[in-house]
């Protein structure tokens, strides 16, 4: 493996060598404010596109709103357009413009985050493959930066990952000190990225600096569980029927905000756009917490509570991720903590979890709940 | 795909037999009896039906509908001539090899008997064509007279040999000239039927609470779980197990089911 | 005084006068607080009241939630002023009946406007721009309240509104919608707004009406934009300026700045702020026959 030294005060530059040669670069921004009025303003990143090296927040503040989910797996996209002519119907393929991406200052939980979505999307899964993702990943790099200042609701390492981890990475950075970077150039793709980036690289870098630096800021993270024993305790269908999941899940107000932040949720809906006698039938992101998610053109809804809908979802990321698709299905990222307005905690429910599986008669299913 | 026919089953329900408009794309087509397709009426959606047209006559496809929401009301809006989208088979398919000299019966209510039709002509045909299978009941009923289903098919598996059909209509539904029973399917099999469970396989398709029912009447009878087959349903979209929607718990009806033995579906979570 | 509220709960609940006390408990940080249901007496301790409970708690009392109160016959509900100005509206609109709801009003000197600010204390610093203003520190509705209710003015004809509905104003048409264009890019239709929000109370939203599709689920600027502008019609005279669609917004979108300015709007046109009287409907449900408008005459 290649490594490197890079300046972190150079990354503007990258970014403008990367634009530079024609690729799309993508990297964590502040949202531009009307105006500093107060108190209501706070400092919020997304990843957008970017076309200078002046404007970036790469390695600043935490993590972006937004993830990078939806530069794989797109908020909308047309399948194809159609157009009826009298009884026949002319289907119309819709081209889509797939342009070779660098997403840069990606932190280790959201690139830990894509293998859990190639498996969903990728041929392994029943033999069908998602084209569209397909192709944007193949033509996407990812640079990815350690993270140094986690927040009370980052818990990457209770889901085996670290806040210093490569895994998904192309080109890995981790802050060594001095106002240094220690480079890892990970696959092909991050041969590539290096190649443009070498008048910035130098030197071997610091393995020894980037281990001690890259442990130390495990020490900093304050959300800890124990997740070793979910799986199990979800693979017996007896607690399916826990009393738990109403007892935790009844403040939740199915609003979708931690499904559509989550950088592993993937669930879309399909309809027709129609235009007098034209449309589009589109694909875009659907949420299972919305009530209407399940329900049956009957009228039976088999998660017709809400606590039915969040059980589902905690049942997806530590059940049917890892046991269907062979991938995690939680990277902590702490998004949906932090955007839950009713302060709904997938957190509690591990540890709830945990200190039932320890303690399997502590309480039992109260059928009086209900 | 192109309507060639469509049928007024029932009221709210039609049939449509289908062709491929690209002759390439009919060639190259076949499925196996148990699967599912996505049709369209462009401007619409899409729907999941059964194919409920069985293999073994491949000249067109047949799907069966009840007109709900907004797909199927604009699917039940066209006419013989006019152009529905379809993606399939999709699922995985009834297990007949597994069946081959046993008695086979099938159990179904309402507007669930369009996918065992499907495995119904499989059955009949294959056995017509090599004797695989031993005797062939079918016991099938509705809220009415009027709400049955394939009432044409009804009379003539009423005819054959070695098919039993025991029709029923639920009480109250039954009509002045009606020669069938009167009861709940569930409990018409139970007390009027009574079939064996001796070298028996049954299938049942219904609404949840129906295949409950029948499984409960079934092991009462004395079938035991792995002789109890099913085919559920539950909301589903892509079909192809990337949407996320028809999951019950880890197992995703489009990829996993849609056919269940008993044994499999009584060890999914309450999620159904 | 939060010792008083946790009595008189603790009374209804041993009474058996209500089923449920809705009010707020510690969160999962020190900095959060999260809505808690108390169905026994002996939970009444877990109650808190601070400024950093700036949820909305009505929200659980209108239709669209009503799985949640299954069951629930009378509600004791903790509100500090703008809650109770939802539960007013609510009630005014036939959505509550007034003795389904035991009100536990609760003195209020403003909330902390994001998790990440709060320090221990309220101050100039942290406290929301909803708060500045505020008229219903003491709240006007109330089946208890601890201590001596003063009295407030409230003749104010204009809410307390964000400096960025003035600001937006001032900008030219084309820099307004392109402010709009590059915050509803953002938009993903996750529809936090509106389940955050008291009086969006439709069982079938509609935008989750497919016969016919009035508003497109995607989220293309289309789809976003009908979605929003819809929201913000819907509630005109409606929206008791509670703020809460901004704060649940995954990705920081003021999508009530729209609200705020819609107030201004009624209040100019008819005089009338939501959620202070139990008794006046707003106006665009009502016809008076000396109702100034003529187009309708």
């Amino acid at each position: 493996m290649k490594t490197a030294t890079l300046n972190k005060s150079e990354i503007g530059k990258c970014i403008d060598l990367l634009v530079q040669s024609d690729l799309r670069v993508i990297a964590p921004r502040l949202i531009p404010r009307l105006d500093e009025d107060g108190t209501d303003s706070i400092d919020v990143l997304t990843f957008t596109e970017v076309e200078s090296g002046d404007d970036h927040q790469v390695g600043e503040g935490l993590l972006p709103l937004n993830g990078v989910k939806e530069f794989l797996f797109a908020k909308h996209e047309p399948l194809f357009a159609y157009e009826k002519r009298g009884k026949k119907v002319e289907i119309i393929p819709v081209h889509h413009e797939y342009p070779q991406t660098v997403i840069i200052g990606v932190r280790p939980c959201d690139a830990a985050s894509i293998a859990s979505l190639e498996s969903v999307f990728s041929n392994a899964n029943a033999g069908f493959e998602d084209p569209f993702f397909t192709e944007r990943r193949s033509r996407t790099t990812f640079i990815t930066y350690s993270c140094t200042a986690p927040d009370a609701s980052c818990f990457c390492t209770s889901v085996d990952l670290a806040p210093d981890s490569s895994k998904g990475s192309d080109l890995h950075l981790t802050e060594i000190g001095d106002g240094r970077l220690h480079v890892e150039v990970l696959t092909k793709a991050g041969e590539a990225v290096a190649k443009q980036l070498e008048s910035l690289l130098e030197g071997e870098g610091d393995q020894a600096a980037r281990e001690k630096s890259g442990a130390e800021v495990h020490e900093k993270l304050t959300r800890l569980r124990n997740s070793a024993p979910i799986m199990d305790w979800l693979m017996d269908t007896a607690n399916f029927d826990d009393e738990m999941w109403q007892r935790l899940g009844e403040k939740c107000i199915g609003c979708g905000s931690c499904t559509f932040v989550c950088p592993t949720c993937h669930c879309f809906d399909i309809v027709d756009e129609n235009k007098g006698s034209k449309g589009y039938r589109v694909k875009f992101w659907d949420s299972c917490q919305f009530d209407h998610f399940t329900l049956h053109a009957s009228g039976h809804n088999p998660r017709d509570w809400q606590y039915k809908r969040y059980r589902n979802r905690f049942n997806c990321k530590f059940k049917i991720y890892p046991e269907k698709f062979e991938t995690q299905g939680c990277v902590g990222c702490g998004r949906c903590i932090r955007a839950c307005p009713v302060n709904l905690d997938i957190t509690e429910y591990m540890a709830e979890v945990a200190h039932k599986a320890a303690n399997p008669n502590a309480i039992k299913a109260d059928p009086d709940f209900e | 795909m192109t309507i060639t026919k469509v049928i007024n089953e029932a009221p709210g329900i039609k049939t449509f037999h289908l062709n491929f408009q690209d002759e390439e794309v009919a060639k190259n087509f076949s499925f196996e009896t148990g699967q599912f397709g996505e049709y369209s009426a462009f401007g619409a959606g899409e729907s999941t039906f059964c194919i409920a047209s069985s293999p073994t006559r491949p000249d067109h496809i047949e799907c069966c509908f009840r007109e709900t929401g907004k797909n199927t009301a604009a699917l039940a809006n066209l006419t013989e001539g006019d152009t529905i989208g379809f993606r399939g088979p999709y699922g995985n398919t009834f297990p007949i090899d597994d069946w081959k000299g046993k008695n086979l019966i099938f159990i179904g209510g309402g507007i669930a008997l369009p996918p065992l039709r499907s495995v119904i002509w499989n059955c009949l045909d294959l056995r017509e064509q090599d004797g695989r299978f031993e005797h062939i009941s079918v016991v099938y009923g509705a809220k009415s007279v009027a709400d049955l289903v394939y009432k044409r098919e009804i009379e003539e598996w009423n005819e054959m040999e070695n098919v039993t059909m025991v029709k029923t209509v639920d009480p109250g539904g039954e009509t002045e000239d009606w020669d069938g029973h009167v009861g709940f399917v569930p409990h018409v099999l139970e007390n009027d039927f009574k079939p064996s469970p001796e070298n028996t396989i049954a299938i049942v398709c219904g609404p949840p609470i129906m295949i409950k029912f029948t499984f409960e009447a079934l092991e009462r009878l004395g079938f035991s779980q792995d002789q109890m087959v099913t085919t559920m349903e539950n909301r589903m979209k892509c079909g192809i197990g990337k949407c996320g929607r028809c999951n019950i718990g880890s197992t995703y009806v489009c990829i996993d089911g849609p056919v269940f033995t008993a044994t499999e579906l009584a060890a999914l979570p309450n999620d159904f | 005084m939060i010792e008083q509220i946790r009595n008189q709960a603790r009374k209804l609940l041993e009474d058996g006068d209500v089923d449920v006390v809705i009010g707020y408990a510690e969160g999962s940080d020190p900095c959060r607080t999260t809505p808690v249901f108390i169905r026994k007496a002996e939970d009444v301790d877990k109650l808190i009241y601070d400024p950093r409970c700036i949820n909305s708690l009505p929200l659980y009392l209108n239709k669209r939630h009503e799985y949640t109160r299954k069951g629930w016959k009378k509600t004791a509900i903790i509100g500090k002023g703008c809650d109770i100005r939802a539960i007013v509206q609510l009630i005014a609109e036939n959505q509550l009946k007034r003795d389904e709801i035991y009100i536990l009003g609760v003195p209020c000197e403003g909330q902390v406007s994001h998790p990440e600010k709060w320090d221990g204390s309220l101050h100039d610093g942290n406290r929301a721009t909803k708060c500045i203003g505020c008229d219903v520190m003491t709240p006007h509705e109330t089946d208890f309240f601890p201590g001596d209710k003063p009295d407030v003015d409230r003749s104010n004809p204009y809410e307390v509104t964000s400096p960025k509905v003035a600001n937006l104003m001032e900008l030219e048409l084309d820099k307004r919608f392109a402010f709009w264009r590059t915050d509803f890019d953002r938009c993903f239709k996750c529809y936090a707004c509106r389940e955050v929000c008291p009086h969006c109370s439709c069982n079938v939203c509609i935008t989750d009406e497919t016969t016919p599709s009035w508003i497109d689920p995607a989220a293309h600027k289309k789809g976003v934009f009908s979605w929003h502008l819809t929201r913000a019609m819907h509630l005109v005279g409606r929206c008791t300026g509670c703020g809460e669609c901004t704060r649940a917004c995954p990705m920081d979108i003021q999508v009530d700045l729209f609200n705020q300015r819609m107030k201004e709007v009624v209040q100019d046109s008819y005089s009338y702020k939501p959620g202070y009287s139990l008794e006046d409907k707003h106006p665009l449900i009502t016809y008076q026959v000396d109702d100034r408008e003529d187009f309708i005459k």
